[in-house]
């Protein structure tokens, strides 16, 4: 029941009753009454892929009924994973959280739902990973990259040595920050992953302000020698 | 040929070189993946058909690999707000980028405006107040006012009527020239007045009147009804009757004469392109053809100057009865850009 907590938490509880009122309604909520059951019994089922794509193809079906409704559902299935890829790039939980929200802004704003071609999960992928790398060429080469159109993400970014290519790049960048030393690497974490101060990570770490930037510039050197020799 | 490619098209498809597996591409997702094995997805990919399943299984990997737990609900709420923040403006869409005035430079510029107008009005009060009747020279118009009069304009004359409220308030015109009036009667026996050019007076009723008035002379032939005319010159306004003609000199004296049939006609003569003259001296005529056509004659010799001439002549133009003239007194005509001059044969 994990999923349908997500939308009676999303929606409060006016929502809730309505789904409760909806039962007895028309076809068509009850038709998206039962696929929500179907979708929750799904999660339990060995085979997650089939899951997943009939998660998709549920919230396409809502999406043609009520496009609000469809949104929502998108935003709570994928925010999520999505924020988790993305974070793999930024290391840093606000500018994941907050490149995944942009990314839903424009699909809304856009109201992308109508003219992608591809599936909604490959487009958010897409433009996640996409807006990851505008923000990484944007902090540690001062590249200003202009926004992709939705066509050439897509020409693009489906290529497999594009796919690959985005791939090696998390994984790079997951080995460069592994490979930090232990307490190089905690305070880099502390301040960007979590968000701290400098003042907060000295004090926890009893450890000097000086020491803690020392840390950090030193972090960051290694990711900007890293990024920047292939990028 | 690859198939399509789920996972256990992979197991059924030993055909495939590869043998793809979730497993493999999960393990390649972590960089775990030998160098043959992100060969092998390389390839794996080429088909365009498993990119999508790539992404499903990209998914799912995320989902069994999470970095940190978010708040969606949050997040949605946050972003629905930032949404409604930006269509606000759009529902009500922002006036266009139009430069805002001050209510002051508002208020200045209508000032000025307002000013200009004024000035502009004052200046050109006369063509606001009065619509003006003007004829060139050789040319004769008729028309008819706004209380039913009818006016004859002889060439070169111009006629002042006011604009507002002509035939309710106020019956005045003003005349600089020569022309015939034909006044209606009004109901309230508003009266009619005719300003002349040396300021003289015509106040009439209903009534039919032949005017010639420039700044040296004013001469009023009554041919119907009353007439009362006056001059500034202070005199009792004096009564015309049908037949009389005032004459009111520069001096500003009135004189009436009671006039022939015949010579009535000559006063009139006029409105029907013609020009009468009795014992009228050459200089008198080269004057009048000058006020009426606008060409300046000069006589030669005092001796012609002085000749009178008698008869009705045709008044077309002035060439017309400057060759008839010629004819008659024996003088050359010579022109002069706009200007004839009068030699007297030996």
């Amino acid at each position: 029941m994990l999923f349908l907590n997500f939308v009676i938490v999303l929606n409060g509880t006016h929502k809730f009753v309505e789904l409760k009122k909806m039962q007895n309604k028309t076809l068509d909520q009850d038709y998206s009454n039962k696929s929500l059951m179907q979708a929750e019994s799904g999660l339990d089922r060995e085979e997650a892929s089939d899951t997943a794509i009939d998660k998709e193809f549920f919230i396409r079906s809502v999406f043609q009924t009520d496009v609000e409704k469809g949104y929502d559902l998108l935003f709570c299935h994928y925010y999520t994973p999505l924020c988790s890829h993305a974070v793999r790039y930024v290391y840093s939980r606000e500018v994941a959280e907050d490149i995944v929200s942009e990314v839903f802004l424009a699909f809304w704003k856009k109201a992308a739902h109508i003219h992608i071609t591809t599936s909604f999960r490959a487009y958010l992928f897409m433009s996640v990973r996409n807006k990851c790398l505008t923000y990484l060429r944007w902090e540690f080469k001062n590249e200003i990259a202009e926004e992709l159109s939705d066509t050439t993400l897509v020409s693009m970014h489906m290529q497999p040595d594009k796919l690959v290519e985005f791939d090696e790049l998390y994984q790079r960048i997951v080995k460069i920050v592994d490979g930090l030393p232990p307490q190089n690497q905690k305070v880099f974490l502390m301040s960007r992953f979590n968000g701290m101060s400098y003042q907060q990570i000295a004090d926890k770490l009893q450890i000097s302000r000086k020491a803690v930037e020392a840390h950090i510039s030193k972090a960051l050197g290694e990711l900007r020698r890293a990024l920047g020799s292939n990028h | 040929m690859q198939g399509p490619c789920g996972p256990e098209t992979y197991y059924q498809n030993k055909k495939m070189k590869p043998e793809l597996t979730k497993y493999i591409v999960f393990s390649y997702f972590s960089g775990d993946a030998t160098p043959l094995q992100k060969e092998m997805v390389l390839k794996w990919l080429e088909d365009a058909r498993n990119v999508e399943l790539y992404f499903t299984w990209l998914e799912e990997w995320e989902k069994m690999h999470i970095q940190f737990q978010p708040d969606p609900a949050k997040a949605l709420t946050k972003v629905k707000a930032k949404l409604r923040d930006e269509e606000q403006p759009a529902l009500t869409p922002e006036p266009l980028p139009v430069r805002r005035i001050s209510r002051k430079m508002v208020l200045l510029w209508a000032a000025a405006c307002l000013f200009l107008m004024s000035f502009a009005a004052f200046w050109q009060r006369e063509l606001l107040i009065y619509r003006t009747y003007h004829t060139a020279f050789g040319e004769q118009t008729r028309f008819r006012l706004a209380d039913g009069s009818t006016v004859l304009l002889n060439a070169n004359s111009t006629l002042k009527v006011p604009r507002w409220g002509f035939g309710k308030s106020t019956r005045h015109v003003f005349l600089d020239g020569e022309a015939e009036f034909s006044v209606q009667h009004t109901h309230d026996h508003q009266y009619f007045k005719v300003h002349n050019a040396d300021r003289s007076l015509i106040t009439v009723l209903g009534t039919e009147f032949v005017v010639y008035t420039r700044a040296r002379k004013t001469s009023v032939v009554l041919n119907k009804g009353k007439v009362e005319i006056s001059s500034p010159a202070g005199d009792q306004p004096l009564t015309m009757l049908p037949g009389d003609r005032a004459t009111v000199g520069t001096s500003g004296r009135i004189v009436i004469e009671k006039l022939s049939d015949e010579k009535l006609a000559e006063h009139s003569a006029w409105t029907e392109h013609r020009l009468v003259f009795d014992d009228t001296p050459l200089y008198e005529v080269a004057r009048r053809i000058h006020e009426l056509f606008g060409v300046e004659v000069k006589i030669n010799g005092r001796e012609l100057a002085a000749r009178t001439a008698t008869g009705s002549f045709p008044a077309k133009n002035a060439d017309e009865l400057l060759s008839i003239l010629s004819y008659m007194y024996d003088f050359e005509i010579k022109k002069a850009d706009n200007k004839v001059i009068l030699i007297p044969n030996r």
